[in-house]
């Protein structure tokens, strides 16, 4: 076996043979699908007719004149918003609590925590449903017990629900990448602290959180983009109702591209998607400043 | 170290080239066995599987294996419209009959008649209804087979209504009364059932069951989207079927708010569960309810009832027939094969056991003829309101025309809009598609 890739490696440079399986891969699964969503989003093809014309620029039109658009956009505004500040928080604020959790069963509550995000995005939204049931749901069932009156979560509360379920799935990925980071802090700095007199939240403020500043950035980066991405969940909760609601962008693209089987205007979606994707990027960055990569580097 | 990044490198190339083998599917078949890939329901999956051990059987030298995919309702279409549409499809298939014209007129299915003529004549023309032909037959081709028939229906508890001494619902004002009695405090504690008696799909999770179910209601005040081939969705009985429908949710409150985002098969869950004292319905549901009630075929009859969609100020009690379709695709390499089994599995001794099995309706003359009343009282009752049935429109443009209704529906229960614009609105935008499709 080596002596085929010895041989190999005199015909072509060997770091190209390196990269060449991941640059195929990466090119065929990632780089081809982004450039074909593209070109198709200058197209008014449909899944079911054969041929399509080139319509340029007509579809990005009827998108930014399309009134479903700007109602999809304030939803995934706030979703994003809602399911990202929370599970930030929240992650931070768990993450904090197991790190300082001085007690052995420590591994059963991360477990526990654990336990969420193994599930997957639509397993979530049925279990969810379940609870949620206005007649055979757990919520209204424990409130009833406290004397409140049932509610139908789904219709009035929609889109608090959806980030709440949202939130209960994705804090785990946040707790997890907190509580490696905090592990990883010195002791010796939060000592330091102590012997100048610095309380908790003194430690807190001018230790722990300039310490996480590039786990923060990674975790902000993240959470936004699969939050913004995803709608598994308000697929099986609410199917974007009601009245188009809880409708975020990626359900309205599938709605496009796979109900209404208009994937010239369902890729004119993704295509915007994938351009506000970029702006949250770099906005993340210009936020934490570019230094951020480098000086976790050194 | 060197020894390592070249093992390494191998590896890597190896989990290439395994991948790009998935990809493409790599294999083959034996040459005496055929494979036919099939995309069905898991109702009828024990049908087409019938079907293909008859055919081995009686022809041993030209086997068949079945490569079946089994999904539900609701994701049937996707799969079917983006394997077709991938250029994939597979060699038979399970289709509604409103998906049929699109399917047929996008040249992905093939023309069963030209396939086996005599079969065409002397069987199909011969024992199918003409109602159904109607939809199966475009451009005089035939385009799929429908396994069954069905139709929408109100379920109501007979043993309720009857210790109230309520009579079943007819019209309009009875489903508004009944529910309102249901409503009670004293009757609730009494049944046990929920603060909304009557349980219905009202919203685009239910999809294409919303319009099958509801359609009937709009027939049933003499409205409906099209009459005589003429657009009639903006007319005043449609608007009052509209109010009507939003008053059952925000006036009279018998119907829950969260019915706009019920799934299709909701509605049977609560009926079944005892939560709701009427549901709408379709009546290829009679099995689900058992199942979930634990009701056997006594018990059933002696608790529930079932009618037509109850009548409108101008109108009758309606309903819809549906049912859904065998169709072969034109990319299939094995089209023959496939309409041997097809045929099989429609074939009136297959057909009959699988309607029996399931409670459905024949669509085959010689099936409703021979149905025993005594055996099978629910299939031989509800086979007379076939009459007063019709069908959704069959046209390549039906799918974004149930859409428009699902959202028209779904915006007024809300209050997004008033029933008058929702109606103009729709009809603009059917006006609209078909002048597109033009």
């Amino acid at each position: 076996m080596n002596s085929v890739a010895n041989h190999l490696s005199k015909l072509i440079s060997r770091k190209y043979l390196y990269l060449l399986p991941a640059v195929l891969l990466l090119g065929t699964f990632a780089v081809y699908p982004v450039f074909q969503a593209l070109w198709m989003s200058f197209t008014d093809m449909e899944l079911l007719r054969e041929e399509f014309n080139w319509v340029g620029i007509e579809n990005f039109k009827r998108l930014f004149n399309d009134p479903r658009f700007y109602t999809s956009l304030k939803a995934t505004l706030w979703f994003v918003g809602g399911s990202v500040l929370l599970q930030y928080l929240m992650g931070m604020a768990g993450a904090l609590i197991l790190h300082n959790l001085r007690i052995k069963s420590v591994k059963y509550f991360r477990a526990a925590i654990i336990l969420p995000f193994a599930f997957s995005e639509l397993v979530v939204g049925i279990l969810w449903l379940r609870i949620l049931d206005s007649e055979f749901g757990i919520a209204n069932a424990m409130i009833q017990l406290f004397g409140g009156s049932a509610q139908a979560w789904l219709y009035d509360w929609a889109m608090p629900a959806a980030i709440l379920v949202n939130v209960w799935w994705g804090t785990t990925f946040s707790l997890l990448l907190f509580e490696a980071a905090l592990k990883s802090i010195p002791e010796e700095w939060y000592e330091s602290g102590r012997v100048d007199g610095g309380g908790r939240w003194y430690l807190f403020r001018h230790i722990t959180l300039p310490s996480l500043k590039y786990v923060t950035f990674l975790d902000l980066v993240y959470i936004t983009l699969f939050t913004i991405n995803t709608f598994g969940i308000l697929f099986v909760l609410t199917f974007g109702g009601p009245s188009h609601q809880t409708e975020v962008l990626g359900l309205f693209m599938w709605k496009q591209a796979f109900r209404d089987y208009s994937m010239g205007y369902g890729s004119t979606i993704s295509v915007v998607l994938f351009a506000i994707n970029i702006v949250l990027a770099v906005s993340y960055l210009k936020l934490f400043g570019r230094g951020v990569l480098v000086e976790e580097r050194y | 170290m060197k020894k390592f990044t070249n093992t390494g490198m191998i590896v890597s190339w190896l989990i290439l080239a395994g991948t790009c083998l998935l990809f493409f599917e790599c294999g083959a078949d034996g040459e005496k066995t055929t494979t036919i890939k099939v995309i069905n329901q898991s109702r009828w999956a024990s049908n087409i599987e019938k079907a293909v051990d008859q055919w081995n059987a009686s022809n041993p030298e030209r086997r068949v294996k079945l490569d079946q995919l089994v999904i539900g309702y609701p994701q049937l279409k996707n799969k079917l419209m983006t394997a077709a549409g991938a250029g994939q499809p597979p060699d038979l298939s399970l289709i509604d009959y409103v998906w049929l014209a699109a399917f047929a007129q996008a040249g992905h299915l093939a023309p069963l008649d030209e396939i086996d003529r005599e079969w065409f004549i002397n069987d199909y023309k011969k024992d199918f209804f003409p109602v159904f032909q109607q939809g199966e037959v475009l451009d005089g081709h035939l385009w799929g087979v429908r396994t069954q028939t069905d139709m929408a229906l109100l379920w109501y508890r007979k043993d309720w209504l009857s210790q109230e001494n309520i009579s079943p619902p007819e019209t309009w004002q009875d489903l508004v009364r009944i529910g309102k009695h249901f409503q009670k405090a004293q009757v609730r504690e009494q049944f046990g059932n929920s603060q909304f008696p009557l349980a219905m799909p009202l919203g685009t999770k239910a999809r294409e069951t919303l319009v099958y179910q509801l359609l009937p209601l709009f027939w049933s005040n003499n409205g409906g989207i099209f009459r005589n081939g003429e657009l009639i969705l903006d007319s005043q009985q449609n608007v009052e079927t509209l109010k009507f429908l939003s008053g059952l949710v925000n006036d009279h409150k018998i119907v829950s708010p969260e019915a706009i985002s019920f799934e299709w098969n909701r509605a049977l869950q609560l009926f079944a569960t005892g939560k709701a004292a009427m549901a709408f319905g379709g009546s290829y549901e009679k099995r689900m309810i058992q199942e979930v009630s634990g009701w056997n075929d006594s018990e059933f009859s002696e608790r529930v009832g079932y009618a037509l969609i109850p009548a409108g100020p101008d109108g009758q009690p309606s309903t819809t027939a549906g049912g859904m379709c065998y169709v072969v695709y034109e990319g299939s390499p094995h089209k023959e094969l496939a309409f041997e089994i097809l045929k099989l599995a429609v074939s009136p001794e297959n057909m009959k056991e699988f309607l029996l099995e399931t409670y459905q309706h024949p669509p085959r003359k010689s099936i409703a003829e021979t149905l025993d009343e005594q055996k099978y009282p629910f299939l031989a009752q509800t086979t007379k309101y076939l009459h007063k049935a019709r069908t959704r429109p069959s046209s390549p443009e039906y799918s974004d025309l149930s859409d428009l209704i699902q959202e028209m529906i779904e915006n007024v229960i809300t209050g997004e809009i008033e029933p008058a614009s929702a109606v103009r609105l729709a009809s603009e935008e059917i006006l609209s598609l078909m002048d597109q499709s033009e």
